[in-house]
């Protein structure tokens, strides 16, 4: 018999609503209609006309057409009963009730359709919640930033945000409700007995301003409702809306406003990105490394701090040098185990000509980064306390955590004395010597006769990102992406760019012989 | 490459042992690789000798940090690298270990078990009370299954290797790594 709940914003004004009430075919008719006021107090008003007609016997068609208003108070006849008593009324709203009923001295005879609003205690079933209370409150409190949290992409849409209030999960509506019941009762032996049913739910959300009526408004398609008194009676209704329709120049001013705020996020949208997303230059891959020292643990002394250095082969390029080298801040060790935080982020762009891909041992030089980690004493003296390198993993883009164990030089008892007055900070030429030593080509290394000492370890975090325009959708044509891997799929393109930049090459080069030919001629000829 | 040859480089290092070691001991080890006969070395390091590590405490990690970086090219996975690592601790054979190289591109992480050959005359197990080890000829031995009956080894620890794998041409040729080639 119901429809879903429909539900429709009142950012602004006047709706009207209309409840079609009838009695097996097309027979009672309830025209409500409903009008809300520009003013933040919402109205309703809804008509009833009934009509009346049963099908077996005697046609007596029930036509009702009634006009209900946001949180009009309209009785049923036992209300009117109820509250025509004095000694009934206790509280503010039931002596007003009470007032209300004494002024009225209309007869309409019409109970049939009345409502019940906010503060009129009933409640229907499924709304009685159990334990609300603290957490509900404080969300509703919330001063929801309704924030319009537009994706920054689509411009401020009624729509979309009507959706968006709808769906906020934040924010527990709680809805005033209002209550169009229709009550077809009998009188039995003298007394009323009332047999309330529910037609209608129209509630209101302050705070997302939506306005929602359940069961939705209908023209066509009638609500059924079957009553099982005696003789079963079958009752159609319909939901109408008919409001006044919204002045114009209200609306004209509402579109004019939206304008407004649509052109403003542009223009801010603007002042952030000033142009064009820039992309790397056609034959490059950028390869944006992350670092962070996290920690170090189980160093002679305790106080301590990192130095990096990262070193390029050949092919790879970096623009901003001042980041391949670095020193964390010195830190003591609280505990025995000497374990040091350092939390020292770095980043740094690193570039790779695509076009040396094509070659077979270009890509297989990676960069590396040395840690020294030096210790400071007493006097200025300051101490290698480990030694560690680390390959960056530039092939894939990830994350990786490293637990580096490290080493330090040694040799004799007399070096060991040297480092404890003196300190032995860089008694290395080149770091690089721990790793692969720089420009180091034959093709055996042997490290044999230098003495280390095994220290502490450290513990580091890499996330790697690559970019280039090879990735790019329209580039990528009908690869498949998971079935290559990056290095593959670069490869395959550096040929076709090698081929085309040899014929760019031919090209250039062949107008430069034109003009010199040109040249020649011109200079013959004179 | 389309001539049906791939490219796979190595590049790594032998981090840490992790033996029983005792306070004042030395330690060195030594790596070399082993290749099937369609695989040849494009370039790099084919092997290594390492710098002389000494411990400190009882137990610790043995830290060479000892770097390894090597390219190879073939035309069939038959034969696929192999490493052998032997160390020694002072100048007595502490162990031998060997692994195939990764397959999948990526970073992995090894733990390369070691073992040491055990005397096969009984004059050589009275010899083991004065400190005789046996040692192979030729390590390389290990990365072929030929004299397997014939040896016996007991464990002696483990070697830690970090190594980054990275193809090309491979998945040209039609192979499959599985599911997540693209780490």
């Amino acid at each position: 018999m119901v429809h879903d709940n429909h539900d429709m914003t009142l950012e602004s004004l006047d709706r009207k609503l209309k409840i079609r009430f009838s009695h097996n075919n097309m027979c009672e008719e309830i025209r409500a209609v409903e009008s809300t006021s520009a003013t933040n107090k919402t109205q309703e008003m809804i008509k009833i006309k009934e009509d009346n007609s049963c099908q077996a016997e005697k046609p007596e068609t029930l036509y009702l057409e009634k006009v209900f208003g946001w949180q009009e108070k309209v009785f049923s006849k036992e209300q009117k009963e109820y509250y025509s008593d004095e000694r009934n009324c206790f509280t503010e709203r039931e002596k007003e009730y009470h007032k209300l009923i004494s002024e009225d001295f209309s007869e309409e005879d019409d109970y049939l359709l009345f409502s019940y609003c906010t503060g009129d205690e009933f409640y229907v079933d499924h709304e009685i919640m159990g334990n609300t209370a603290y957490l509900e409150e404080r969300l509703n409190n919330l001063a929801v930033g309704r924030s319009n949290i537009s994706d920054g992409k689509d411009a401020y849409d009624y729509n979309t945000s009507v959706i968006k209030s709808i769906e906020n999960p934040l924010v527990r509506n709680t809805f005033e409700n209002m209550y169009i019941m229709a009550d077809f009762g009998q009188n039995f032996e003298g007394t009323w007995l009332k047999n309330e049913k529910l037609l209608c739910t129209v509630g209101y959300n302050k705070q997302s301003k939506i306005l929602r009526i359940s069961p939705d408004i209908t023209n066509t398609q009638r609500y059924v409702l079957k009553i099982h008194t005696e003789k079963e009676r079958i009752f159609n209704y319909y939901i109408e809306h008919c409001s006044n329709n919204v002045p114009e120049s209200i609306e004209v001013n509402e579109k004019t406003l939206i304008k407004k705020i649509n052109d403003f996020e542009a223009l801010k949208k603007e002042k952030l990105f000033p142009g064009p997303f820039k992309l790397p230059p056609r034959n490059k891959l950028y390869v944006f490394v992350f670092m962070e020292i996290c920690s170090a643990k189980g160093f002679e002394y305790s106080d301590i701090f990192v130095q990096y250095q990262i070193k390029l082969p050949q092919g790879w390029f970096s623009s901003d040098l001042d980041h391949m080298k670095g020193r964390t801040h010195l830190c003591r060790a609280a505990d025995e185990n000497g374990l040091v935080h350092f939390g020292h982020n770095m980043e740094i762009l690193l570039e790779y000509n695509l076009t040396n891909l094509g070659q077979s041992n270009e890509y297989s030089q990676l960069p590396y980064v040395y840690f020294e980690i030096i210790s400071k004493g007493s006097w200025n003296r300051y101490r290698t306390e480990g030694l560690c390198y680390l390959q960056i993993p530039i092939y894939s883009s990830r994350t990786l955590t490293h637990n580096l164990k490290c080493f330090r030089f040694t040799k004799n008892p007399i070096s060991e004395m040297r480092r404890y007055f003196i300190g032995d900070y860089q008694n290395y030429d080149d770091v690089s010597w721990i790793g692969i030593p720089n420009g180091y080509q034959e093709n055996t290394i042997n490290k044999y006769g230098t003495e280390t000492i095994c220290t502490g370890e450290l513990n580091i975090k890499i996330n790697v990102l690559h970019q280039s325009q090879e990735f790019l959708e329209e580039r990528r044509g009908s690869i498949d992406k998971s079935s290559k891997t990056m290095l593959e799929r670069l490869g395959s393109s550096a040929l076709l760019k090698s081929v085309e930049q040899v014929i760019q090459e031919f090209k250039k080069a062949r107008k430069e012989m034109l003009d010199a030919r040109k040249h020649v001629a011109d200079i013959v000829i004179d | 490459m389309s001539d049906g040859t791939f490219l796979i480089s190595i590049a790594g290092q032998i981090e840490y042992l992790d033996v029983m070691s005792a306070a004042g001991s030395a330690y060195h080890c030594k790596y070399e690789f082993h290749a099937g006969p369609d695989w040849t070395i494009v370039g790099g390091l084919e092997t290594g000798l390492s710098q002389i590590a000494n411990v400190v405490n009882n137990n610790d990690k043995v830290v060479f940090n000892f770097p390894v970086d090597l390219q190879f090219k073939s035309t069939n996975p038959f034969g696929w690298p192999q490493m052998v690592i032997s160390v020694y601790k002072e100048m007595r054979l502490e162990g031998y270990g060997r692994t195939h190289m990764p397959i999948k591109p990526g970073n992995h992480h090894l733990e390369v078990n070691l073992a040491r050959p055990k005397a096969s005359s009984l004059l050589g197990y009275i010899g083991t009370f004065f400190g005789y080890q046996p040692q192979l000829l030729q390590p390389k031995l290990l990365a072929s299954t030929a004299g397997s009956n014939l040896i016996r080894m007991e464990t002696s620890g483990k070697a830690h290797m970090t190594f980054n794998i990275v193809s090309q041409g491979f998945l040209r040729l039609g192979y499959d790594y599985g599911r997540s080639a693209r780490e």
